[in-house]
């Protein structure tokens, strides 16, 4: 395999910090080391809540739940054009100001369905029923509680602190200039939500490896990937960053297409996903995609720390947001993104690859509870990860540094 | 249903009823619901018409097409979960699957 695509797979090497010892199970377990990450990983980063284009105009707004802050974050864009997050929560009695997930504030602001309390698009204090009796009120200096927001390609960002003292842009790190425009074509298409028994590492871990897919994909699409050069999809790039990880999925391109994907090649309906020549390399993509260059590619998982997976590929990307619950219930959402289709061919082959990505994901999903309850039962105490499953011990590693050092 | 059906697919018309469905979780658990042979049936049926379904579909931009060919449109669109069934997994469902009654779907428009 090495010599087939040039390169080498001796990963510990490469990563001497990461290491090769078995890691203990104790983090996918232990509620003292979950209310640890809520404190020191949660609390202490950068956490995507949306797209910039979901509040596009002034008082255009949305509310996003974030179980491990315990709060929801209300994203507005004030009149004056700027992007602001609060904690969506009344400075009277703590009600929620936005009763519904999303909608234009201008005219009516956010009137608290409580009291009355309302507040403008800039999370002022605008009017108070019976104010005079409220001794000391400065509704001046009375506002929403603010957190921390920023953009990223798009991508919304908040933070618990209101004043974190990591920016934004250092906490995205070495790939902050490798995306450049990639997303910003993309629209949303399709989602879902689901609730999970399980930690939320588990399912990234499953995300960054390719060891399970001709196991938990096999009857699927594990043989558009694998073929019979590389059976058990080793991932021929694999890039650890100081908090995110990138890997790269190949494609088996000597692989007889099936009609169909033949048919949504001809009509220009394929995405990087379904491989057949010519679709399948770098041209076009920013640096970040693809990073290697590997010339049979079908796509990368971007684990950008610490809740977020992000699978980009040509003409598509799909956000898998893990929110912990507990230590061992897990809020999945999943959100699929695409260029806008422009003819009925396009339409067509995008909606196989959201069908198709529907069901991968359950697939992995359902490997997942079964493999809680192994963990949960104190048999095992240790995870033997291999030199493939790297990105999946950096994951591990990082949280473990972030709950340990705070950093 | 036949006032919105192409003249020249006539012939598949008799699918309308059963696979023209405008939502897309609709179309997946229609393709779990059905037995291999009618899914079977179905995937056939499109598969032999199939470059003429596509032409006549990419005449227009996918903004202007007709109102009286949607019916076909989202045949086609139900077309990829057959698909899926026959060309890859070789069942209506994924042999192991997480129980997708357990998926809250929030897709928005779809066309
Ligand atoms: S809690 Fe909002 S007005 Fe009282
Ligand atoms: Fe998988």
């Amino acid at each position: 395999m090495a010599a087939a695509t040039g390169v080498n797979y001796e990963w510990a090497a490469r990563y001497p910090e990461v290491g090769t010892k078995p890691l203990p199970v104790t983090p996918y377990i232990s509620p003292e080391y979950f209310e640890a990450e809520r404190q020191r990983v949660f609390r202490r980063c950068w956490l995507i809540v949306g797209r910039v284009d979901e509040a596009e105009k002034p008082g255009d707004f949305f509310v996003r739940d974030m179980p491990p802050l315990d709060t929801s974050a209300l994203v507005v864009r004030g009149d004056d054009g700027k992007l602001r997050a609060f904690h969506n929560m009344c400075k009277h009695r703590g009600n929620q100001v936005a009763a519904t997930p999303r909608g234009n504030a201008c005219e009516a602001g956010f009137p608290c369905l409580f009291h009355g309390w309302t507040y403008d698009t800039q999370g002022r204090l605008a009017y108070v029923p019976d104010e005079q009796f409220f001794v000391g009120l400065d509704r001046s200096r009375t506002g929403l509680m603010p957190m921390a927001c920023e953009v990223w390609e798009g991508f919304v960002f908040v933070h618990s602190d209101p004043a974190p003292s990591q920016p934004l842009t250092d906490f995205i790190g070495e790939i902050r200039t490798t995306y450049d425009g990639y997303f910003s074509t993309m629209k949303r298409v399709s989602g879902y939500q689901f609730d999970m028994n399980i930690n939320w590492k588990v399912f990234i871990d499953v995300s960054v490896e390719g060891c399970h897919a001709a196991y938990v994909h096999g009857n699927n699409i594990a043989r558009q990937f694998t073929g019979t050069e590389n059976p058990f999809l080793h991932l021929p790039s694999k890039r650890l960053y100081k908090l995110h990880r990138t890997v790269s999925i190949p494609a088996d391109l000597s692989r007889e297409p099936r009609p169909l994907e033949g048919l949504s090649h001809k009509y220009n309906a394929a995405t990087s996903y379904t491989p057949t020549q010519a679709k399948n390399t770098a041209e076009g993509l920013p640096p970040g995609v693809n990073p290697d260059r590997v010339p049979s590619w079908a796509f990368d998982i971007l684990s950008l720390f610490p809740n977020m997976v992000m699978l980009t590929a040509k003409g598509t990307y799909i956000t898998m947001t893990f929110w912990p619950l507990s230590v061992n219930r897990t809020r999945v959402d999943v959100v699929f993104y695409m260029d806008p289709a422009k003819t009925l061919g396009e339409r067509v082959g995008q909606e196989y690859t959201i069908a198709m990505m529907r069901d991968v994901i359950r697939e992995d999903a359902d490997t997942l509870e079964p493999v809680q309850r192994g963990l949960e039962s104190g048999a095992l105490t240790e995870i033997p990860f291999s030199d493939e499953e790297i990105a999946c011990r950096h994951f591990y590693l990082t949280v473990d540094r972030m709950v340990k050092n705070g950093k | 249903m036949s006032a919105g059906f192409p003249e020249q697919f006539r012939d598949l018309e008799r699918f309308a009823a059963t696979w023209a469905i405008v939502s897309r979780h609709g179309r997946y658990q229609h393709r779990v619901r059905s037995t291999m042979d009618e899914v079977r049936e179905f995937y056939d049926a499109i598969t032999s018409r199939l470059e003429a379904i596509m032409k006549y579909l990419n005449r227009v931009g996918l903004a202007e097409l007709p109102a009286s060919d949607r019916t076909l449109l989202y045949l086609m669109l139900a077309y990829m979960e057959a698909s899926r069934a026959v060309e890859v997994i070789g069942a209506t469902e994924v042999h192991w699957g997480f129980d997708s009654s357990r998926l809250k779907i929030i897709d928005g428009a779809e066309l």
